[in-house]
């Protein structure tokens, strides 16, 4: 019997466990918690409390205390999802307004929901130029990261027009319209589209998902002291009983109660919540380090329609040289800085190594546009970013920036709350208490439940953990905007020099030529090299074989760094009277010509 | 040998007798034959088209042809489902799926695939053991993963080798021009032979047993000190530089290899070469994949190859043998028939014994979704022998002159090649050394497709053994079910289980009228003690692991009623056919009555 509460949690993924994060760590009631009640007197040393990730090094947080002698924070208003727009459709067909463009449907989601992208830069078809991809909306937690794309393409389209003479933008700002949606009308985290998934394997898919039966408007959590036969694991938290961990065997405490994420049992197997609505988790169905075998991945790489219109649209756009994913992974706030391969040996765990600098790079830049030093992120393990960088060879970087808000401090003189035996719940409850209002908590609530007989419902709330509020979000996408601005400008650009031709004997000569990369990012990254997806850039001689003594009539230049130069020589048969249209061509840049003409020796 | 073993052989010999002359030699019967489908020489794709509709036509209570989709060029995807609807429907039954011909130069697969279904729909109702296996499974031919690369075959010239891709242009050269160099076929016999230079340095010279082959020759010293050299050198295959980048042949039609791109362990082009853009990117594989994802009753797959003589098996790539450990003795149980039934083949793991594939069909098929596969590498050349071993250079030679008659050959012959200057140019023609000479082919069908009849026959095969009845006092019964599984192949295969793929077999049990299931689960054994029984679904019995290979599953469950009262038992399984009974709850010591 006890090996069936466990179930729940072993059976459940990451992503379920995404959805229901919010709710899964959760507090026991101190002292009759209302709304409007004065918030529970919070940790003093929350600093301490702190997890490592989040904590910044010690010399910076004391100059982030400096900063903020004076703290004003911002109402940051009702939580997620509440004020984000879902109309999508009309917001592109907005921005596309502000420069030339054109909006393409990508996709057609699971749920038959459009996916756009839109086209900024040059209309002329014909003229070639380098591109940059924004992606944003690719689950229904991330609210923010589709606000974070609509504010890059305003800060390009309206204050920075001039991009396009050089660069043309392309963005999908809602890759999952399914998990929007669906989040938007339960107010509920969903990190997957609305693909049908037998979850329990119970030959009905979606039947028994996370449900608010106490009606109280959230989806969070139900406990309720072990009965006997059951096996406890979590305690209520001595300190500030709002907390349920896990006991702390260290301490010799005992555990007491049980926790179910909040739902009906509603197939009558015995097990809650344990078959939510849909799907498959979008950023983690692309083919690199695709997680085998996990149901949210998909039941093989880009299953979905959203993921393989977004690959194909990939395919399509070999100009695409930089990518931003906006979403809940981040390698720009922490540069992931390892060299480690995937179980092949051959591709990249995150970058590869020689592709360092241009990541380094990007960081940085990141840092100093946006001042967003943390970020919250996650697994990378089939997410689109890695495929972008490691199997298409794109300069891709995800962009997240938030992470749990500062708490204003405690006026002088408040008493230091008990130290509890979980930092991070204590943490976000104190943010809680002290910059949302208490919104960021369900208080513990007694129910009657159906199966489980007398529980408690409560928790953390729905989006309270894992998104910024709208208004947040707002001012987050203001942050990450320049940013974007400025990788606009990190594009490769090609410079050939005259073809130089000297007579080496009648009917003889030989032929100079530099080709050089005098932009600010190289012309195909390390991966596009190794993976051979990306064009090279072809210099073609128009002689035929034969007649090219040493050289190649066809050369392939694939990676110039920025400032390298390729010098291409080539000893021909050339009479005096000669003349040779040497083309340089490539993806991202219009057909250069360059005239030899032969001359007497 | 003992008298005694050999009254007994001669008696199963007089047996064995009695049963061929009681019964028409069906197999090989044409006269008997609705169809006049022949298996002495290979078809074109279009005339595989034809011909299977044409055997589905024949035999509309068994056969459908269906198309699944369309190659890369528009031919038909199809299918040759057979199944006898008065058993029930296909996918009621294990069923077992056979294909061939993912790479476009294997003909024979093709010929394989459709012999088997050919051999069935022909025999069935005549040869009893066709009759029985039918009866109880559905099958999926698909003669031709790949029917562009064999109709190019066929239709263009080729070598051996090549016409292994599919026909999407690939700009294997990235010029950005897609298949504008493959190669030429210079001496004009219809195949593409290899090309010689003259080189004082040469790694070959012409034979001496046969001036029309090329022999090594081994740069080792002499006696006096020199080197050993030949005087040719190879200059690649039979073509010239289409596109004038000073290479030749090195992008021809294609470029790809669409048994590189399915979802196990898939890896781009830079890990496993020909994958291809992700998996399931060719309209062949996603046709196919689509079609299987339909059909969760497959419980076993053979898929077809030229050339070699194995039985192959995953895994195909190093660091995934845990998850062929649990099914290892079903799949070389199978595997050791196999080398009985198939002379010159041997068993053998892709990645261990041959080479590492990533995105490789079988592999898909087995570690996904726990389907017993296997891929046939068709004829070897050890068949040329008398004795079964791998014939020498001379060997060879009078097996291509006097049996063969030379006809898999063109003679070297002198060319003006437009860059390479004087070349010769031949050798064995695209017939020469991947596929058997058409006289040796329908063997090489009807072994290979016995070999897989085998391997149908040991899909589960589910019955109820001997169930357990105790009497408990107050009306209460304990009563033990055995669920048996004759086959070799599990129910659900310890890979299925393990990464739970679809669902787990179930054994559902229905109370007598006005009795009750009070608890139920499973047992290991049938007279175990030890039991955990669910009370919180009782009547239903999930078993994750399915019913073991030649063994048995035990369902244990209590139930209220009287004496003499029936407790309902149904099974049903994914990968084999449901069955049903009822117990009549008496305790065993009294005669049970089933």
């Amino acid at each position: 019997m006890g090996a069936r509460r466990t179930d729940i949690f072993r059976r459940m993924s990451l992503a379920s466990l995404l959805r229901v994060l919010p709710a899964l760590l959760i507090a026991v009631p101190a002292a009759p918690l209302f709304a409007g009640d004065p918030p529970t007197p919070p940790p003093a040393e929350a600093k301490k409390e702190e997890p490592p990730k989040e904590g910044p090094k010690k010399e910076e947080a004391k100059k982030e205390e400096a900063k903020k002698e004076d703290p004003k924070p911002i109402d940051p208003g009702p939580l997620a999802p509440e004020g984000f727009s879902l109309a999508t459709a009309d917001r592109i067909a907005t921005v596309a307004k502000l420069a030339p463009s054109r909006v393409v449907q990508i996709a057609v989601s699971r749920g038959e929901k459009p996916i756009q992208a839109v086209l900024f830069g040059n209309p002329d078809p014909a003229k070639k130029l380098p591109a940059m991809l924004l992606i944003g909306g690719m689950d229904g937690v991330n609210f923010a990261s589709t606000e974070q794309v609509f504010a890059a393409l305003e800060a390009i389209a309206k204050d920075n027009p001039k991009i396009f003479e050089s660069m043309r933008v392309y963005a999908i700002p809602e890759a999952n319209p399914d998990a929007r949606a669906w989040a938007a009308k339960h107010k509920a985290t969903k990190a997957t589209n609305a693909r049908a998934v037998d979850s329990d394997r119970d030959g009905v898919a979606d039947e028994d998902g996370p449900r608010d039966i106490n009606g109280d408007g959230f989806v969070t959590m139900m406990r309720r002291v072990a009965p006997p036969g059951r096996t406890a694991t979590q305690v209520v938290d001595a300190a500030d009983a709002r907390i349920v961990r896990g006991a702390n065997r260290d301490k010799n405490e005992t555990a007491t109660h049980e926790i179910f994420v909040e739902g009906a049992d509603t197939d009558g197997d015995g097990l809650f919540a344990e078959d939510a609505d849909g799907g498959v988790d979008l950023d983690r169905n692309f083919p690199h380090r695709w997680p085998e075998g996990v149901s949210e991945a998909g039941p093989y790489q880009l299953s979905e329609p959203e993921s393989l219109g977004i690959a194909k649209f990939v395919r399509d756009h070999p100009e695409i040289v930089t990518a931003v994913v906006f979403g809940r992974h981040d390698t720009l706030a922490a540069f992931p800085d390892t060299k480690d391969k995937d179980s092949t040996g051959r591709t990249p765990q995150v970058y590869h190594e020689e592709d360092h600098a241009i990541y380094r790079d990007f960081s940085k830049l990141w840092k100093e546009s946006t001042k967003l030093e943390h970020s919250d992120n996650a697994d990378l393990a089939g997410s689109l970013v890695l495929w972008l960088a490691d199997h298409r060879g794109i300069a891709a970087v995800a962009a997240n920036g938030w992470t749990r808000p500062e708490a204003p401090k405690l006026p002088e003189g408040t008493p230091a709350p008990a130290e509890t035996g979980d930092g991070d719940q204590a943490a976000w409850l104190a943010v809680s208490d002290r910059l949302y209002g208490g919104r960021g908590f369900v208080a513990w609530k007694p129910f009657k439940h159906p199966k489980l007989g007398d529980v408690e419902i409560g928790g953390f709330a729905p989006f309270f953990k894992s998104s910024p509020t709208a208004v947040e979000a707002k001012d987050l996408a203001a942050k990450s905007a320049p940013f974007v601005v400025a990788l606009a400008g990190k594009r490769p650009e090609l410079a050939v020099s005259d073809a130089v031709v000297t007579p080496l004997a009648n009917g003889l000569a030989r032929i100079e030529m530099r080709v050089t990369n005098k932009g600010t990012l190289t012309t195909m990254t390390e991966m596009g090299r190794i993976t051979q997806v990306r064009q090279p850039i072809i210099v073609r001689l128009p002689l035929k074989p034969e007649e090219v003594f040493t050289g190649k009539s066809v050369e392939k230049i694939d990676r110039l760094l920025p400032g390298a130069s390729v010098e291409c020589s080539w000893v021909v048969h050339m009479p005096a009277s000669g003349s040779l249209d040497i083309t340089v061509n490539g993806p991202y840049f219009d057909t250069i010509t360059r005239t030899a003409k032969g001359a007497a020796r | 040998m003992s008298a005694f073993t050999k009254a007994i052989l001669t008696s199963l010999a007089i047996a064995a007798a009695a049963t061929l002359s009681a019964q028409p030699a069906a197999a090989q019967d044409r006269a008997a034959s609705k169809t006049d489908i022949h298996f002495d020489h290979f078809r074109d794709h279009t005339t595989l088209v034809a011909e299977s509709k044409a055997l589905a036509a024949a035999h509309p209570d068994l056969l459908t042809y269906t198309e699944i989709g369309k190659s890369s060029q528009g031919r038909p995807m199809f299918i040759l489902t057979l199944n006898n609807p008065k058993t029930g429907a296909d996918t009621t039954k294990p069923g077992m799926y056979i294909d061939g011909n993912i790479h476009g130069n294997e003909i024979q697969a093709s010929e394989t695939v459709l012999y088997t279904a050919w051999y069935l729909v022909e025999n069935y109702g005549k040869v009893d053991a066709v009759t029985k296996l039918v009866d109880r499974s559905a099958f999926y031919f698909l003669p031709s993963v790949n029917p562009d690369g064999r109709q190019n075959w066929f239709d263009s010239q080729n070598s051996p080798h090549s016409s292994r891709t599919g026909m999407k242009p690939t700009d294997d050269d990235r010029d950005g021009v897609a298949d504008e160099d493959g190669p030429d076929d210079i001496d004009g016999d219809g195949s593409i032979g290899m090309m010689w230079r003259r080189d004082p340095n040469g790694t070959h010279r012409r034979s001496e047993l046969d001036p029309n082959e090329m022999e090594y020759v081994d740069p080792q010293p002499r006696a006096d000190g020199t080197i050993r050299r030949g005087d040719w050198s190879m200059a690649g295959q039979e073509g010239i530089d289409n596109d004038g980048d000073g290479e030749i042949n090195e992008d021809g039609p294609g470029g790809y290899d669409m048994n590189r791109n399915w979802p196990a362990d898939w890896q781009p082009d830079h890990v496993q070469n020909g994958a291809g853009d992700w998996p399931f990117s060719y309209p062949e594989t996603e046709s196919i994949g689509k079609f299987l994802m339909t059909k969760p009753n497959i419980a076993a797959v053979q898929a077809y190859h030229n050339a070699g003589g194995m039985i192959l098996r995953g895994p195909g790539a190093p660091g995934r043998d845990n998850l062929y450990a649990g099914d290892r003795a079903a799949y070389e149980a199978i595997a050791r028939a196999g080398e009985e039934m198939l002379p010159g083949y041997r068993s053998m793991v892709i990645y261990s014994d041959l080479y590492p594939v990533r995105g490789g069909f079988v592999n898909w098929m087995a570690e996904t979704y726990g389907i017993v596969s296997f891929t046939n590498e068709l004829w070897t050349e050890k068949r040329i022998m008398q004795n079964g071993s791998d014939p020498n250079a001379e060997q060879r030679a009078h097996w291509r002159a006097r049996v063969l008659l030379d006809e898999t050959r063109t003679p070297l012959k002198e060319f003006d090649h437009p860059t390479l200057g004087k070349v010769l140019v031949g050798g064995g023609n695209k017939w020469s050394s991947r596929i058997p000479p058409s006289w040796m082919l329908e063997e090489e069908c009807h072994r290979n497709a016995a070999f897989t009849l085998f391997h149908a026959g040991e899909m589960p095969r589910v019955s109820f053994g001997e169930p357990l009845v105790r009497e408990l006092g107050d009306g209460l019964f304990e009563v033990t079910i055995e669920i048996k599984n004759d086959a070799l192949i599990p129910t659900r295969t310890a890979r299925a289980a393990q990464i739970k793929a679809g669902f787990a077999d179930r054994v559902t049990l229905t109370a007598p009228s006005g009795g009750k299931i009070a608890a139920s689960g499973t047992v290991s054994r049938r007279f175990d003690r030890v039991f955990t029984p669910d009370v919180e679904t009782p009547g239903v019995v999930l078993l994750e692991n399915g019913v073991p290979s030649r063994g048995s599953a035990f369902v244990r469950c209590y139930v209220n009623g009287k004496r003499g009262d029936e407790l309902g038992v149904t099974f049903v399984a994914e990968k084999a056919t449901g069955v049903a009974t009822k117990i009549k709850l008496v305790p065993a010591a009294e005669p049970v009555k089933k």
